[in-house]
C-alpha cells in the first residue's frame, strides 16, 4: 500500500521559494563576517588581558632583556594596540597565524596537522550518538510508558549527567585495564589510509585503527547519544499526536509502517539540527577526551599549548575550531530550513 | 498536598533536592563527621582502600578521601555558585534591557551574544585560563564569560514578548521609569525561565570547573577539588582505582542532583512541557 506524504512536504520548489533561500543564504554568509570578525577582536584580545607585559609573563623571571625584547616583537606587542590589530587581521587574511613560540613553527600547519584527527574522533563520536541516540529515542515514544521508555529516560539523564572525562576513565579502566581489550590511548592510522590499506589487502590496519578509535569515540559520543535520544524521543511524541498520523492509522496502515513513513520522517527536523549542532559541541569536547585517551588531536594540542603558555598557538587553535564551529551551526541553519519549508524565511 | 503526593507527581524534581540537601549537608557537616583535616597525611596509610577509620578510603599521601570529597564539595558549590549568581545577574540584565530597549543596542548586544556562542564552552574557558593563569578566581572569571550568555538571550526573548504587554504599556503611561518597568514588571516575569537555566547551569559549571581542574588548570592541588584527585586518580587507574571512582561518583551525583531539579522545576512552571 502506497503511503500519502503529509502535504507540508510536497510544497514546491518554485522560483520564489528558490529565490528567497538564495537571498536567505547570501544574509546568513554577510552575517557571518561580523561574527567571525568578533571571534578574531575575542581571539585577539587574549593576548591583551594577560595581566602585565605579556612576553615577561610568557617567559618567566629568568628572562633576559634580550630575551624579553625579541619575545615583544614575536608577538608584536612592542606597538599600540590599534596597530597591532590592523596587522593581526592583515597577517589572517593572507592565512598567517603566526608563529608557535616553542616549536617555532608556523601555527597554521601545526593546527592543520592536527584537525584531521579530532575530525575524525568527533565525526565517528557523531555516528555512535545518531546510532544510540535516534533508536533509542523512537522505541522510547513509540512504547511510552513502557520499561523501555524508562530506560531511556534514565540513560538520558545519566548520560548528560555523567562527566566526559569521568565516563573516560571508567571505560578506559574496564575495557584497556582489566578486561584489556582495547588500548588505553594513542591513535592507529588514519582511518581513511586504514580503509586504503583494506582495499590493499592489509585488514589488520583497519581493525587497528577501529580498536584504537573505540573507546574515546564511545567516551565523547555518550553524551550525545543521552541529547538525542530525548529530542528524538519528545519530537516523535509531538508528531505521534497529529492527526495525519491518525488518519494513516484510520486508513488501516500497519503500525510499524505510520512509525517509519510518517511519524519518523518528519520527527527527524529537530533531530538533525541538535545533531548539526552536536557536531560543534563534539569539536569542543574532543578537549577532554583527547587528553584521556593521548588522542593526537587540537584538544591535546590545545593543552601542551596552555601548559607552555604558547599563547600564539592557543590563538590558532582557538580561533580555527570557533571557525569550524560557526560554520557548522551556519550550515545546520541552512539545511534545516531548506529541509523544512514551513520554516518562514524571514 | 501530602509529602507523597507531591513526591509521585514531582519525583525528578523532589529527587534531584534531596540530592542537593544532602550535598549541601555533607559540604557543610561533612568533615566534623571524621577527625581528619584534608591535608593530613599519613604516609604509612597511603593508597588505603575504604575501611571502617578511613570511609572512602586515602589517597597517595594518606590524606582521608571523605574528608576531602566533602571540602571538594564546598570548593565545587562554591564556584558554581558564585559563577552561576553573577552570570545569570548580568546576562538577565543585560537581555532584559536588550529586549526592552530594542534598536541599535538590542543589535549591538545581540551580536555580542553571537560572537560569544561561536566559540565551544570549554574552548573559551580554556583559552580565558591560558592567558589569566590557574586558580579558583580565574576559574570563576571564565565561566561567567562562557555562562552569560545564555542568560541574555532568555530574558532577552521574555523582554521583547513583555514590553507589548497591555500591562507595560500602562506602566509607561503613568510615567514609570524604565529601570522601573523591567525591575518591576518584567523581571519577575522572567524569573521562572532563568530559575530553571541557573538550577541546570549549576551543574553545567559543576563539571566545567572540574573539568578545568581536571586538566590541571583550575583550582590546583594541595586545595582538595574533585577534578584534580580524579586527574591523579587516573595515573594510578591500575593500582588504586576508588581513587578516581570516588570523585567521579561525587561529581556525578551532584551534577545529576541539579539536572533532575532544574528538568523537574521547569515541568512545574511550564506543565505543558510534563507531555515531553
Amino acid at each position: 500500500m502506497s503511503y500519502v506524504r503529509p502535504q507540508h512536504l510536497c510544497e514546491g520548489r518554485d522560483f520564489f521559494s528558490v529565490f528567497h533561500m538564495t537571498t536567505y543564504i547570501i544574509r546568513r554568509l554577510l552575517l557571518l563576517i561580523p561574527t567571525m570578525l568578533g571571534i578574531v577582536v575575542i581571539v585577539f584580545g587574549l593576548l591583551q588581558i594577560i595581566p602585565g607585559d605579556p612576553a615577561t609573563a610568557l617567559l618567566g623571571l629568568d628572562a633576559t632583556p634580550e630575551m624579553i625584547d625579541n619575545m615583544r616583537r614575536v608577538l608584536g606587542t612592542d606597538q599600540p594596540w590599534i596597530v597591532q590589530l590592523t596587522k593581526y587581521l592583515g597577517r589572517l587574511l593572507q592565512g598567517d597565524l603566526g608563529e608557535s613560540i616553542f616549536q617555532k613553527t608556523p601555527v597554521i600547519e601545526v593546527v592543520l596537522e592536527h584537525l584531521p584527527a579530532t575530525i575524525e574522533l568527533a565525526f565517528i563520536s557523531l555516528l555512535i550518538s545518531a546510532l544510540i541516540g535516534v533508536p533509542l529515542g523512537v522505541l522510547a515514544a513509540v512504547n511510552r510508558g513502557s520499561p523501555i521508555d524508562l530506560f531511556s529516560m534514565l540513560f538520558a539523564q545519566l548520560g548528560i549527567s555523567i562527566p566526559v572525562f569521568w565516563l573516560g576513565i571508567l571505560l578506559m579502566l574496564w575495557f584497556a585495564v582489566y578486561l584489556d581489550w582495547l588500548p588505553s590511548i594513542g591513535r592507529g592510522e588514519p582511518l581513511m589510509d586504514a580503509f586504503g590499506a583494506l582495499f590493499a589487502g592489509h585488514p589488520e590496519v583497519l581493525l587497528d585503527s577501529l580498536r584504537h578509535l573505540l573507546l574515546p569515540a564511545i567516551t565523547l559520543g555518550l553524551n550525545g547519544a543521552a541529547i538525542i535520544s530525548r529530542i528524538q524521543r519528545s519530537a516523535m511524541l509531538e508528531v505521534l499526536g497529529e492527526d495525519f498520523i491518525r488518519t494513516a492509522r484510520s486508513k488501516g496502515l500497519v503500525s510499524w509502517k505510520v512509525v517509519i513513513y510518517h511519524a519518523f520522517r518528519n520527527s527527524l527536523l529537530p533531530v538533525v539540527s541538535v545533531m548539526g549542532l552536536q557536531f560543534g559541541v563534539l569539536l569542543g569536547g574532543a578537549v577532554l577526551t583527547e587528553f584521556i585517551f593521548g588522542w593526537p588531536g587540537v584538544g591535546q594540542l590545545a593543552i601542551t599549548a596552555i601548559g607552555q603558555r604558547d599563547i600564539p598557538l592557543v590563538q590558532g587553535v582557538v580561533l580555527i575550531i570557533a571557525f569550524l564551529f560557526s560554520l557548522i551551526n551556519l550550515v545546520v541553519d541552512l539545511l534545516y530550513v531548506s529541509i523544512d519549508p514551513r520554516i518562514r524565511l524571514e | 498536598m501530602t509529602f507523597f503526593k507531591l513526591f509521585r507527581q514531582r519525583w525528578s524534581m523532589m529527587v534531584g533536592a534531596l540530592i542537593v540537601v544532602a550535598l549541601l549537608f555533607i559540604a557543610a557537616f561533612g568533615p566534623s563527621m571524621v577527625s581528619y583535616k584534608p591535608d593530613q597525611m599519613d604516609m604509612s596509610n597511603r593508597f588505603s582502600e575504604p575501611t571502617t577509620t578511613h570511609w572512602l578510603g586515602t589517597d597517595n599521601f594518606g590524606r582521608d578521601l571523605w574528608t576531602r570529597t566533602a571540602f571538594g564539595a564546598r570548593l565545587s558549590l562554591f564556584i558554581a555558585l558564585i559563577s552561576v549568581g553573577i552570570s545569570s545577574l548580568l546576562g538577565t540584565w543585560v537581555g532584559l534591557s536588550a529586549g526592552y530597549f530594542g534598536g541599535w543596542f538590542d543589535l549591538l548586544v545581540m551580536r555580542v551574544v553571537d560572537i560569544f556562542l561561536g566559540f565551544p564552552i570549554i574552548i573559551l574557558a580554556l583559552a580565558l585560563i591560558a592567558v589569566l593563569g590557574p586558580g579558583p578566581i580565574n576559574v570563576i572569571i571564565a565561566l561567567i564569560a562562557v555562562f552569560w550568555t545564555q542568560y541574555a538571550r532568555v530574558a532577552r526573548s521574555i523582554a521583547l514578548a513583555e514590553r507589548e504587554q497591555e500591562y507595560v504599556k500602562a506602566a509607561q503611561v503613568l510615567g514609570a521609569s524604565n529601570i522601573r518597568i523591567i525591575a518591576r514588571h518584567i523581571l519577575p516575569n522572567s524569573l521562572g525561565p532563568i530559575l530553571v537555566l541557573a538550577t541546570l547551569g549549576l551543574g553545567t559549571a559543576i563539571i566545567a570547573e572540574s573539568a578545568l581542574s581536571f586538566l590541571g588548570f583550575g583550582v590546583q592541588p594541595p586545595e582538595p577539588s574533585w577534578g584534580w584527585t580524579l586527574s591523579y586518580g587516573m595515573r594510578v587507574l591500575r593500582n588504586a582505582p576508588h581513587l578516581s571512582m570516588v570523585p567521579g561518583i561525587a561529581i556525578m551525583i551532584t551534577v545529576l542532583g541539579f539536572n533532575l531539579m532544574g528538568d523537574g522545576l521547569r515541568d512545574y512552571l511550564d506543565p505543558r512541557g510534563m507531555t515531553k
